[in-house]
C-alpha cells in the first residue's frame, strides 16, 4: 500500500504479511510512517492505494462504520498512554470490549476475571483507572485489548510512558498472552527490547519498509 | 490461556443504552451540582412556559363557566347581536321549537340569562380601577330550573341542597331566593372569603347605585364541574331584571339539547333549526364558540405572552446546547478511545442525543410541577390585566390541565434534544484515539467558523425578509403576525450565533487596557480566539440581552405613545362613570336623571356624556361609542390618523350616517376613510360612513363612535356610561369631586390628575408580568455564563496548576475568571443591546401593528438600556468571580 500527506509520500509500495501468533516489531524513527502503517493496519486511516486484509476482509472496501464493527471484533489496541476509561472499573474497562459485542454477563464476567487473573490485576478489578500506577493500567489495557480475542493487536509504543521495571513486566505479559491466545502482535517502538519480544522486526525509513531480521 | 472467540450480538441500540449507562450517567453522578442546576436552569424555562399557559387557560375558561355551574354546559347560547334580547324571543322559540312526537328538540330546555357585572363599593380612599375585583351576578328562572332538574341528576340535587339549605334557615323550598328582590345564592368560595353565611348581607354597586343583597344561600359544589367561581352570585331572573334596569329583557338564552342530540347530525339539525326559530332577532352560538370568541379577543394578548415566556426555554436552550458542546471537548479523549474499540460514530451520536433526552426529561418533568406552582402566582398578574382590557374575571388559581403539562413536558424533551442535535454530531465526529492523539480533535475553535458566519448572516438576512410578510388572518378579524415572531427568532438566533465575533472586539479593546495587570491580559489572551463554548455563552447573553432591550423598546414606544394620547383625550377636569365599572366588560350605567342632574351644577361649564355599547361585527365583537363629537372635537380630544375631510361629521344635524373608528377596527377589518359599514342595533342594521380613524390604546378589538343622540335612539336608552365635566374658571377639581362623591355613592369621581395617574397605572401593571419574564431571561442567561466558566475552569487544570507554581493566589485566579466573565458578558450584552433596537423596531413597526392594530412612536428608553449594559456585565463579573475562587480551589492537573 502507499500513502501520501500533501502530496508528500508516508508510505511508499509498503508490503506485509502477519500470520496468528506472529509478533513484528516496526522501528524506525520518528516521522518515518510507522503510525501511519499503525492507523492503515488498523482501519483508522487508509492507504491512497493497496489493500489491508484481515482474515479475508479488506478495510479499503468497507465504510465507516463497518470499520468500526471490525475493530469492534478482530483488532485490540494497545495506547502509550493507556486510555483506560476514567468513569470505568478495572474489570467494567476490560469486559467493555464484550460488552459490546453483546455477550452475556455471566460470560463476560468469567472472561474478563480470568484475564485480569493472568495480568496480576485480579485485586484491583474494583479500582477506578484514577487509583492505578502506570504498569497496573497498562496491564489492564492489555487485559482490555485481548479479552475479545482479537486477529491482532496494535501496540503504539506501550512502553514509553513506563519506568524499565514495568517495561519488562509488559513486554514479557504481551509476549506470553498473544502467544498463547494465537494473537498476530505489531508492536510499535523505538526499544530494543521490546523489539526484542518479537520474531520478526521491520524498519520503516522515509515510507519504505525494511526488513531487519525474521 | 486460551479463550474462544466470541461472536456479535451489539445493536447499536443496545450500545448507545450501555454508553449511556456507564458514562453520560456516571459523569452527571461524578459532578451532580453541573447536571441539577443544568436541569433546574431548563425546569425553570418550562416552568415559566407552563405556567403563563395555565393562567392563559384558567382566565379564559373562567369568560365560560360561570353559567355551567348551574346547568350543564350550554350546547347552545342565543344573544342579541346587538344590545339585549327582548323576553317575546324566549316565547316565540318556545312555540317554534314545539315538541311534536319524536321530534329531535324534545326536552330541549331554553334558560334566560340576565348578566350583571359589578363591584363592592369603594370603603373610604379606595385602591385603583380594579383592584376591588367585579362579581358577575347570574339572574336565571329558578323556578323553570327546577323543572328541569326533575330528569337532571345533578341540577336536582343542587335545588334539594338549597333546600335543606333553606330550611335550616327557617325558609321554604327556595322561598329566600325566589321573588325575593335582593336575594342571592353565593359561591362558597365567596362565602369563605368574606365570612358570609346565610342571612349575611353582601352590598354591590348596580349601575349607578349601591343595593344591598341578602345571601340566601351557597352554591353546593359539583364532582363533574369545576367549582363555582369566587365572584359569582345567582339571582331569580325578574328580580335582577328590576334590579338592573333590564325589565322585559335577557342578556342571553343558554339551550341545553335533549340527551340524544348533543353531538353529530342531531345537533346540527337542531342547530339548523334553532337559528331558524330565532331568525334576525338573536345569534345562535354553540359552546365552542363561544369559547372560542373568548380565546379570540384575548388571542394576541396570550400570544405576546405565550412567545415572551418562551425567552428562558430559548436561553435555556443555549445552556444544553453548550452544556453538552462542553461535555463532547472535555469527554473528546474518552470518546476517542470508545471509538478505537469499535463503537460507531453513530452510537455515539444516539447515545449523546439520548443525553439531551434525559436532561430534556428531567427538566421538563421539574418544569411541569413548577410550572403549576408558579402558576398560582402568575394567573393573578394575567386575571389583572384580562379584567382590565377584555372581560371580567376573578381567576384566582390555575389547575394544572393534562394536555398543556403534556406540551410543555414534550417541548422540554424536544428542545433539549434539538440543542444536542449538533453536539452529538460533534462527539460522533470524533476520530478514534489512534487519531486524535496526533491532534485531529474535533472541530479546533475555528474549525466552523467561516460556516457559522454564513449561517448567522443567511438568518438575519431571512429575518429581514420575514419582517415584511402579511400577518395571518383568523376569522372575527383577529390577526397573528406569524412572519413578524419568525423574524424575531430568526434575528435572536443568528446574531447570537455571531456574537462570538464581538468577544474578539472586545478582548482586544480590553487587550488596551490589561497590559499591567496579569490577570487581565490572561483573561483576554483566552478570548482572543474564543472557544465554541465561549461563543455560546455569549449567544445566551445576547439572546436575553436583546429580547429584554427590545421588550424595553417596546414598553417605552408604548409608554410615550399612551401618554401623549391621554394628554390629547383627557381635557376635561372631572370624570365620572358607575363605580361598578371594574372590568372591560362591566357596562353599568350612569341612570339619565343622575347625568342630568349631575351636568346641570352650578360648577360645570361644558360637559360630554359617552354611551358605550357592545355588538357583534365581521363575526367577532366589537364596541360602539356614542358621545358628543362636536365635544370631542372642541375639546381636542381626537387623535387623528386620518382626520375627517369635512367638518359634517361633527355636527349632530348632519352626522346620523357617520361614524369616525378607532385604528385598531380599522386594522382588524381592513377598513379606510370613506368605507362603508353596517352597524347591527336593535332597531335594525345601520349604514355608516367612515369619516376618520384615530388612535385609541385602550381597545385592541375596535371601536366605532357615533354622536350619542344617535346610539341612545337606536339602542332605546336615556342612561350613559361615562361623564367628562369642564369646570368653570376657578373651580376646584379636587372639591367637585369630594362633593359628587358624597352625593353620588355609586358613581367612581375621577379628577384629571387622578385619572391620568390610573391610566398609567394600568398600563404599568399589564406590563408587570413581562417585566419578570424578562429577568428570569437574563438570570438563567447568567447562570449559564457561570456554568460554562466553571467547565472551562475544570479544563484548564494544567495552567491552573501553572498559574498556582508561578505564585497567583487564589484572588488572582478568581481575578482571571472575573475578568473574561465581564468580557464575555460584555461582548453579549453589546451585541444584544444593538440587536435590541432592531428587535425593537420590528416588534413596534410588525408585531404590535400587525396584532393590536396600534401605531406606535418609537421612543428609546436609554436610561433602561443603560441599567442592562450595566447591570449584565457586572453581574456576569460577579457570577465569574464566585466561579473563579472556585476554580482556584480545583486539585491540580496531574496527567496519567
Amino acid at each position: 500500500m502507499s500513502r501520501k500527506y500533501d502530496l508528500s509520500p508516508v508510505l511508499r509500495d509498503v508490503s506485509l504479511r502477519l500470520f496468528s501468533g506472529e509478533r513484528l516489531a516496526l522501528t524506525g524513527p520518528s516521522g518515518s510512517g510507522k503510525t501511519t502503517l499503525l492507523n492503515c493496519l488498523g482501519g483508522i486511516d487508509r492507504p491512497d492505494s493497496g489493500s489491508v486484509l484481515i482474515g479475508g476482509e479488506d478495510l479499503t472496501r468497507i465504510d465507516g462504520e463497518e470499520l468500526a464493527m471490525l475493530r469492534r471484533r478482530k483488532i485490540g489496541n494497545v495506547f502509550q498512554f493507556f486510555h483506560l476509561l476514567p468513569t470505568l472499573s478495572v474489570r467494567e474497562n476490560v469486559e467493555f470490549p464484550l460488552l459490546l459485542l453483546g455477550v452475556a454477563p455471566a460470560q463476560r464476567r468469567e472472561r474478563a476475571g480470568s484475564l485480569l487473573e493472568r495480568v496480576k490485576m485480579g485485586h484491583r478489578a474494583e479500582a477506578l483507572p484514577s487509583r492505578l500506577s502506570g504498569g497496573e493500567m497498562q496491564r489492564c489495557a492489555i487485559a482490555r485489548a485481548l479479552v475479545h480475542s482479537p486477529r491482532v493487536i496494535l501496540a503504539d509504543e506501550p512502553t514509553g510512558n513506563l519506568d524499565s521495571v514495568n517495561s519488562a513486566n509488559i513486554l514479557e505479559l504481551l509476549q506470553e498472552l498473544s502467544g498463547e491466545m494465537e494473537t498476530a502482535l505489531v508492536l510499535v517502538t523505538h526499544s530494543e527490547e521490546a523489539a526484542r519480544i518479537c520474531q520478526r522486526e521491520v524498519r520503516m525509513r522515509d515510507g519504505v519498509l525494511e526488513e531487519v531480521r525474521g | 490461556m486460551n479463550l474462544k472467540p466470541v461472536e456479535d450480538r451489539g445493536g447499536t441500540a443496545r450500545v448507545s443504552g450501555v454508553l449511556l449507562r456507564q458514562f453520560t450517567l456516571r459523569h452527571w453522578r461524578g459532578q451532580p451540582l453541573r447536571a441539577l442546576l443544568l436541569v433546574l436552569l431548563l425546569s425553570l424555562g418550562v416552568a415559566v412556559f407552563l405556567s403563563i399557559r395555565l393562567a392563559n387557560r384558567a382566565a379564559v375558561a373562567s369568560f365560560t363557566n360561570f353559567a355551567s355551574v348551574l346547568s350543564t354546559q350550554a350546547d347552545a347560547t342565543i344573544g342579541a347581536p346587538a344590545g339585549l334580547l327582548p323576553d317575546s324571543v324566549l316565547e316565540t322559540l318556545r312555540q317554534n321549537m314545539a315538541v311534536k312526537g319524536t321530534d329531535i328538540s324534545a326536552g330541549m330546555e331554553l334558560i334566560p340569562i340576565v348578566e350583571v357585572v359589578c363591584a363592592p363599593p369603594r370603603s373610604g380612599e379606595d385602591g385603583g380601577i380594579g383592584a376591588r375585583g367585579s362579581f358577575t351576578l347570574i339572574g336565571v328562572d329558578l323556578v323553570a330550573l327546577q323543572n328541569f332538574a326533575a330528569d337532571q341528576k345533578m341540577e336536582r340535587r343542587w335545588f334539594e341542597e338549597a333546600s335543606q339549605a333553606d330550611e335550616q334557615n327557617g325558609g321554604g323550598a327556595l322561598g329566600r331566593l325566589l321573588g325575593r328582590r335582593n336575594a342571592v345564592y353565593c359561591s362558597g368560595k365567596l362565602a369563605a372569603k368574606e365570612g358570609l353565611r346565610v342571612g349575611s348581607l353582601l352590598v354591590l354597586v348596580v349601575n349607578d347605585q349601591p343595593v344591598s343583597l341578602e345571601i340566601a344561600g351557597i352554591i353546593p359544589g359539583r364532582s363533574d364541574q369545576p367549582e363555582s367561581p369566587a365572584g359569582l352570585l345567582v339571582m331569580d331572573l325578574p328580580a335582577l331584571q328590576e334590579l338592573s334596569g333590564k325589565v322585559g329583557l335577557l342578556d342571553r338564552i343558554e339551550c341545553l339539547f335533549p340527551k340524544g342530540a348533543r353531538q353529530g347530525a342531531s345537533r346540527d339539525a337542531l342547530l339548523t333549526r334553532l337559528r331558524a326559530a330565532v331568525g334576525e332577532a338573536g345569534s345562535v352560538r354553540t359552546g365552542e364558540s363561544r369559547l372560542a370568541a373568548a380565546e379570540l379577543m384575548t388571542r394576541g394578548f396570550r400570544l405576546n405572552l405565550t412567545i415572551l415566556s418562551l425567552l428562558a426555554l430559548l436561553v435555556g436552550l443555549y445552556l444544553i446546547f453548550q452544556a453538552l458542546d462542553a461535555a463532547v471537548v472535555r469527554r473528546r479523549s474518552e470518546i476517542a478511545v470508545l471509538r478505537a474499540l469499535g463503537v460507531r460514530g453513530s452510537e455515539v451520536r444516539r447515545a449523546w442525543l439520548w443525553e439531551a433526552a434525559l436532561l430534556g426529561v428531567a427538566g421538563g418533568a421539574v418544569g411541569v410541577l413548577g410550572g403549576w406552582a408558579l402558576a398560582q402566582g402568575t394567573v393573578r398578574a394575567v386575571s389583572q390585566t384580562v379584567n382590565s382590557l377584555y372581560y371580567a374575571n376573578n381567576t384566582e388559581a390555575a389547575g394544572l390541565h393534562p394536555g398543556e403539562a403534556a406540551g410543555a413536558f414534550l417541548l422540554a424533551v424536544g428542545c433539549s434534544v434539538l440543542a444536542g442535535w449538533f453536539p452529538a454530531k460533534r462527539a460522533a465526529a470524533t476520530p478514534p484515539a489512534q487519531l486524535w492523539a496526533q491532534g485531529a480533535g474535533p472541530g479546533g475553535a475555528e474549525a466552523d467558523s467561516a460556516l457559522r458566519t454564513w449561517v448567522g448572516c443567511g438568518l438575519l438576512f431571512g429575518a429581514v425578509g420575514l419582517a415584511f410578510c402579511s400577518p395571518l388572518t383568523f376569522s372575527g378579524g383577529s390577526r397573528f403576525a406569524l412572519g413578524g415572531y419568525l423574524s424575531a427568532f430568526f434575528g435572536v438566533i443568528g446574531a447570537g450565533i455571531l456574537a462570538g465575533d464581538s468577544l474578539r472586539l472586545v478582548a482586544w479593546l480590553a487587550a488596551r487596557f490589561s497590559r499591567h495587570s496579569a490577570p487581565r491580559q490572561l483573561a483576554q489572551s483566552h478570548l482572543r480566539v474564543p472557544t465554541s463554548r465561549h461563543r455560546w455563552a455569549a449567544a445566551g447573553l445576547l439572546c436575553a440581552v436583546s429580547m429584554t432591550g427590545g421588550m424595553s423598546v417596546l414598553v417605552g414606544s408604548f409608554e410615550r405613545s399612551v401618554s401623549e394620547w391621554i394628554a390629547h383625550l383627557l381635557q376635561a377636569d372631572v370624570y365620572l362613570t358607575s363605580d361598578s365599572n371594574q372590568a372591560a366588560t362591566a357596562y353599568n350605567r350612569i341612570s339619565s336623571s343622575s347625568w342630568r342632574k349631575i351636568t346641570s351644577d352650578p360648577a360645570v361649564s361644558d360637559w360630554d356624556a359617552m354611551l358605550l355599547v357592545p355588538v357583534e361585527f365581521g363575526g367577532g365583537s366589537i364596541r360602539v361609542a356614542g358621545t358628543s363629537l362636536d365635544f370631542y372635537q372642541r375639546r381636542r380630544q381626537f387623535s387623528w390618523l386620518k382626520e375627517p375631510l369635512s367638518a359634517e361629521v361633527f355636527d349632530r344635524k348632519q352626522n346620523e350616517g357617520r361614524c369616525v373608528v378607532s385604528e385598531s377596527f380599522a386594522e382588524r377589518f381592513r377598513v379606510g376613510r370613506g368605507a362603508r359599514i353596517r352597524l347591527p342595533t336593535p332597531k335594525g342594521e345601520r349604514a355608516l360612513e367612515i369619516e376618520g380613524i384615530y388612535t385609541d390604546y385602550g381597545d385592541d378589538q375596535g371601536i366605532v363612535m357615533v354622536e350619542r343622540g344617535h346610539l341612545q335612539e337606536w339602542f332605546g336608552t336615556s342612561a350613559v356610561s361615562s361623564l367628562s365635566l369642564v369646570l368653570k374658571a376657578g373651580e376646584d377639581p379636587e372639591a367637585v369631586r369630594a362633593q359628587m362623591r358624597a352625593s353620588h355613592p355609586g358613581l367612581a369621581v375621577f379628577t384629571n390628575v387622578h385619572l391620568r395617574g390610573e391610566v398609567m397605572r394600568i398600563f404599568r401593571q399589564t406590563f408587570a408580568i413581562t417585566y419578570a419574564l424578562e429577568a428570569i431571561g437574563v438570570a438563567v442567561a447568567l447562570a449559564g455564563l457561570g456554568i460554562t466558566l466553571a467547565s472551562i475552569l475544570a479544563e484548564r487544570r494544567a495552567e491552573l496548576t501553572t498559574l498556582r507554581a508561578l505564585g497567583m493566589s487564589r484572588t488572582g485566579i478568581a481575578g482571571v475568571a472575573a475578568w473574561e466573565g465581564a468580557i464575555l458578558a460584555l461582548g453579549g450584552t453589546a451585541g444584544g443591546l444593538i440587536s435590541s433596537l432592531g428587535l425593537g423596531a420590528l416588534l413596534i413597526f410588525v408585531i404590535n401593528k400587525q396584532t393590536f392594530g396600534w401605531t406606535l412612536q418609537p421612543a428609546i428608553p436609554l436610561r433602561a438600556l443603560l441599567l442592562l449594559g450595566v447591570v449584565v456585565p457586572v453581574s456576569g463579573a460577579a457570577v465569574a468571580w464566585v466561579v473563579g475562587r472556585y476554580g482556584a480551589e480545583l486539585p491540580s492537573d496531574v496527567t496519567k
